[in-house]
């Protein structure tokens, strides 16, 4: 990718794959959410709103008050505010190629596009989906620098919930130990007034000096410890928004059993977004045979569907999500339909 | 901690993290890992303690040269293999 974002677009990128244009969901108040909170530590940190950034602030207390007093401001804002930010975000985006329009992929189930329902979501385009997240996975999971953007994206991601889709539960507990690792390295210096382009050798250089906080002109230096402490203790959510993240949480949790797995399947209304049926011959067909099957239908109604082992298994990775190909046969009325069912794969 | 370098800077740099390499090429973290732990992608680590980085331009090639070779039907022991 070639292509530059700031850490808002990056976050909206991140986030609002995948959910509804049309509707206000849980899932896209916490994201949009996560996009104003995003926009606040540009303002904050890289001062790209007022002109002025971290590197003016006289110390951690006036950088604390102002992350608080907009945090305060992020959790008061209104339907209608965040309406307003999804309107500023998505027109930048879709007009910028970093995000489009497509129908949901619920909209490709037997009941609703034989009732001519169509759902509307966004998808990120993958290329800059995958430089986003793989850049974030590359820097918090290998031992090394981390930069202000990747732990400001982990912050937003672990506030709007959506670090479980990027990341896997072993791989939350490593991010945990790095946070906690960060946090306890007092000593190294967030030099928040060198320009963007620290190279990986300056980063190094700090390391090999042991980082001290040299400002320049004697100006405070917000600390690693400081920064990820701080930012790491905030919240924005909303109780309510958490309580429906949690529930959500444990429901993964719960298919995430290996003997849980495929109750979807049997009882499509625990996860109705997920439980996808497409209806096709069955009889006679092979596991490839269905799986192509399945991928020229939701091809036809415009997603990006491929292909991709998985040891021994092949997986369809269809908009940034992996899916199982199940046979599957449901009754309506007393009429047997064949088809095919699609099973999250949860990570 | 610094900000992240811009997609200009890395371009013009001699080592990236694979982070960068990941941007730089489209690939994923977790393959780049493997292909790293295979052998396959060669990396600089001047002191225990410091990051791993790449020689960017040997490494995006390398990067671009497997995947044409995955592409084509070869396998990672293959590869390997032609590596050696």
């Amino acid at each position: 990718m070639k292509k530059e974002y700031a850490l808002s677009e990056q976050f909206a990128i991140i986030s609002l794959d995948g959910l509804s244009c049309s509707h206000y969901s849980m899932a896209k108040g916490a994201a949009l959410r996560g996009i104003a909170a995003a926009q606040l530590l540009e303002e904050i940190l890289f001062g790209e709103k007022e002109g002025q950034g971290a590197a003016e602030l006289s110390g951690a207390g006036e950088f604390q008050r102002k992350l608080e007093a907009g945090i305060d401001s992020v959790k008061k804002m209104d339907r209608k505010k965040l309406k307003a930010l999804e309107k500023e975000t998505s027109n930048f985006l879709l007009a910028d190629g970093g995000l489009e329009i497509v129908p949901d992929l619920l909209g490709c189930d037997m009941n609703y596009y034989t009732a001519s329902i169509t759902i509307k979501s966004y998808r990120s385009d993958r290329d800059c989906y995958l430089s986003v997240t793989e850049s974030v996975r590359g820097e918090i999971l290998e031992d090394g620098p981390v930069t202000l953007e990747c732990v400001g994206l982990l912050w937003l991601m672990r506030e709007s919930g959506c670090l479980h889709d990027i990341f896997s539960v072993k791989e939350q507990e490593r991010i945990q130990e790095r946070i906690v690792s960060l946090c306890a390295q007092s000593s190294r210096s967030m030099e928040t007034e060198k320009p963007e382009d620290a190279s990986a050798g300056d980063r190094e250089k700090e390391a090999e000096t042991g980082g001290q906080p040299e400002g320049q002109n004697g100006a405070w230096k917000l600390t690693d410890a400081d920064f990820v402490s701080m930012i790491w203790g905030q919240e924005f959510h909303k109780t309510a928004e958490q309580t429906v993240k949690s529930f959500l949480k444990g429901k993964r949790k719960l298919f995430q059993n290996p003997y849980l797995e495929g109750i979807n399947l049997l009882f499509p209304f625990l996860d109705r977004r997920q439980a996808i049926f497409v209806d096709f011959v069955v009889f006679g067909t092979t596991v490839k045979d269905r799986r192509q099957m399945m991928r020229a239908f939701l091809t036809e109604k415009g997603h990006y569907v491929e292909e991709v082992k998985s040891g021994t298994e092949t997986l369809l990775l269809i908009d940034n999500a992996y899916y199982r190909v199940w046979p599957k046969t449901v009754s309506c009325g007393r009429i047997p339909i064949q088809g095919a069912s699609l099973q999250p794969v949860y990570r | 901690m610094s900000r992240q370098r811009t997609m200009e800077k890395i371009l013009t740099s001699e080592y990236v993290t694979i982070g960068e390499l990941a941007r730089l090429t489209g690939c994923r973290y977790s393959t780049l890992k493997f292909y790293t732990e295979e052998g396959m992608l060669p990396f600089e680590q001047p002191e225990q303690n410091l990051t791993r980085r790449y020689r960017r331009e040997e490494s995006v090639a390398r990067v671009e040269w497997i995947r044409a070779m995955r592409e084509s039907g070869k396998t990672v022991p293959e590869i390997k293999e032609i590596l050696r």
